[in-house]
């Protein structure tokens, strides 16, 4: 998959679906930032965050990490 | 791996989420919350996480069948940007095995510059392909540098030339 396909695809995930928002949300954290699924799938909700100026952020490096 | 040989405040940097993914998540965080999920993807059957074959075949309902495929090109993306060390922690890989992959793509230690130092070099690592970046120093000294990066490849999904393989230079 490309850089191309794989933008598309996060375009198309987030404009123009709306159903399963985790499926969608874990997909794009897959396709533009490399997490591992099994990684993704042990986030807890306390590792997104809202900053006192609005900003959303996620740690997605508090989870454990599977070394290969 | 851990990054307590780095000698910048870089170690384990929350990912800053721009819309549209922002809201994306905050809706998935509010439905968890609802729950009284302790987890952001959780399974149905009781305070547990989702599975990873569960949400695997959740992605591959959402067009992402092939994830390690997706893994890989995004890993790609962003060896050609970072260090093997921030590579390696950032997406749980091992140093020697993420090292031979930033080397492939041309990425090094020596494309590593704090964000105080712009502009620096983004896309992937074949020269014709790359696009430069300029940070903006409002914020230098608090974000750093892998958050400017994953932050510039999320906003090229807001960019008109976005479905292009090659987006145009930034002045």
């Amino acid at each position: 998959m490309d850089d191309a396909e794989r933008l598309e695809l996060v375009r198309h995930l987030l404009r123009e679906r709306d159903d399963d928002p985790p499926a969608r949300l874990a997909a794009v954290l897959v396709l533009l930032f490399g997490q591992q699924v099994t990684r993704l799938a042990v986030l807890r909700l306390s590792a997104l965050a809202v900053d006192d100026d609005g900003r959303v952020t996620l740690a997605l490096s508090s989870t454990p990490a599977a070394l290969a | 791996m851990t990054m307590a040989g780095l000698p910048w405040p870089c170690r384990a940097p929350p990912l800053r989420l721009r819309e549209p993914l922002a809201g994306l998540a905050l809706r998935v965080a509010d439905d968890a919350r609802a729950r009284t999920s302790l987890w952001l993807f959780p399974s149905s059957q009781g305070n547990r996480p989702l599975s990873a074959d569960r949400l695997r075949e959740r992605l591959a309902a959402a067009g992402v069948d092939r994830a390690l495929y997706a893994r890989n090109g995004a890993l790609s993306a962003l060896a050609a940007q970072l260090p093997p060390a921030l590579l390696a922690d950032q997406l749980g890989l091992s140093l020697s095995a993420a090292r031979p992959v930033v080397q492939s793509r041309g990425g090094g230690s020596q494309r590593l510059r704090r964000a105080t130092s712009p502009p620096y070099v983004t896309g992937s690592g074949d020269p014709s392909t790359r696009t430069r970046g300029i940070h903006d120093h409002r914020d230098a000294g608090k974000d750093c540098f892998i958050d400017d990066i994953r932050t510039i490849i999320a906003e090229r999904i807001d960019q008109p030339w976005s479905r292009q393989a090659r987006p145009p230079s930034r002045p």
